[in-house]
């Protein structure tokens, strides 16, 4: 009998711990608190030192939009860009003090739901990266996967 | 994989340990004498199948069977399956898969030959799931303002992780038990083949680094 009366005690006591945590996590306000943003990070890399290069000014602008995404930007070492979501090719005018270049990347889109409160986001894998203008630099792919993780580099162009 | 390995390990280890603090137990004329197979239960995880009878996108059932030893030892094994359809005005989400559990339960409370069948327990469980799953978005909101549907093709994936599991289950009716148990899910962990994962592991649920699952079971015992 003392067996059943423990049994009984522990077993109660579980539920109602059961049904407060149900309740308290039940209240919990359901809002999407993940990073969501896509970008993919380009970093300048001075490459007679192997170090970060720091940009008098950039500017940049997508090829296609009429939106500036660094507007002259002063003392920059490295710039994050929206790939497109659809289109496989994503081309972006850049002018690197002063000097007009034009940076392609071609790219796969992968749709990622991340949860029902945040919904979803495209990921993109970098299949390859050009430029094409004056500026004197090689382009090395570092990291093909662009996901949603803040201040990630993917891309460096050495100067 | 290598984690979940070590933490199930350790959890098997501490209970093993605790066991041998209880050898003088063992001595018990009456406890040597009891044989090692006590009986086997067949049991259903009731939270998924309410859920799924009011959740018209979302199907899963949960059976276990697990063996007394001693009345101490409960190997078990847990296994079911999992559907869920997400249809929103942005995005539709399915994902099918299956998954199995492979454990161990120890129950705390002394043998008895009054109510042999109540357990109070702790337990470590390896899951392993796998899924199926497909994903179709539309793209409205962009720098690019690009619109159309960009889709995933079904991928499919593998996925592992570890619980700790705290519960009680005792006698209802004669050979009906019901149940509740707590668990910590750990480690969860999948095969990485494609640039995304499966955002729903069948039976962990939403893709977390841990979480607290919950179970509520009622349990028949076999006849033999």
């Amino acid at each position: 009998m003392e067996i059943t009366s423990l049994v009984k005690n522990i077993y109660n006591r579980l539920i109602v711990f059961i049904c407060l945590a149900c309740i308290f996590s039940a209240c919990v306000e359901k809002e999407c608190i993940t990073y969501k943003h896509v970008l993919v990070g380009i970093e300048l890399i001075q490459d007679t030192s192997n170090t970060v290069y720091t940009a008098d000014s950039i500017t940049v602008k997508g090829v296609g939009s009429d939106e500036i995404i660094y507007d002259n930007a002063k003392n920059i070492s490295s710039i994050y860009l929206p790939l497109k979501s659809v289109s496989n090719t994503t081309s972006f005018d850049i002018v690197l003090n002063e000097t007009p270049f034009v940076l392609s990347i071609t790219h796969q889109n992968i749709p990622q739901l991340l949860s029902i409160e945040c919904g979803t986001v495209m990921f993109h894998k970098i299949e390859d990266a050009t430029i094409d203008g004056e500026i004197q630099a090689v382009i090395q792919v570092e990291n093909t996967h662009v996901q949603n993780r803040e201040n990630e580099k993917h891309i460096y162009i050495r100067l | 994989m290598k984690n979940i390995f070590i933490y199930v390990c350790s959890c098997f280890l501490c209970i093993v340990s605790v066991l041998n603090t209880n050898a003088q137990e063992l001595s018990n004329p009456e406890k040597l004498s009891m044989p090692l197979y006590q009986g086997s239960f067949i049991g259903l995880n009731l939270a998924p199948s309410v859920e799924s009878f009011y959740v018209p996108s979302y199907f899963s059932t949960e059976v276990s069977i697990d063996v007394s030893l001693k009345q101490k030892y409960f190997p078990i094994v847990e296994a079911g399956i999992e559907n869920r359809k997400l249809l929103t005005s942005d995005y539709t989400y399915n994902s099918s898969g299956y998954f199995a559990k492979f454990g161990i339960n120890y129950n705390f409370l002394k043998t008895s030959t009054l109510v042999p069948n109540n357990i109070f327990y702790i337990g470590a469980r390896y899951a392993i799931a796998s899924t199926t799953y497909e994903l179709a978005t539309q793209v409205t909101e962009s720098y690019w303002n690009e619109q159309g549907e960009v889709s995933l093709m079904p991928t499919k994936s593998l996925a592992t992780w570890g619980e700790i599991v705290l519960g009680v289950r005792a006698e209802l009716f004669p050979s009906v038990l019901l149940g509740t148990s707590v668990r910590y899910g750990f480690a969860p962990s999948f095969s990485k083949s494609l640039l995304g994962y499966p955002t729903f592991i069948p039976n962990y649920g939403l893709f977390l680094p841990n979480k607290w699952l919950f179970t509520y079971s009622i349990t028949y015992k076999l006849p033999f």
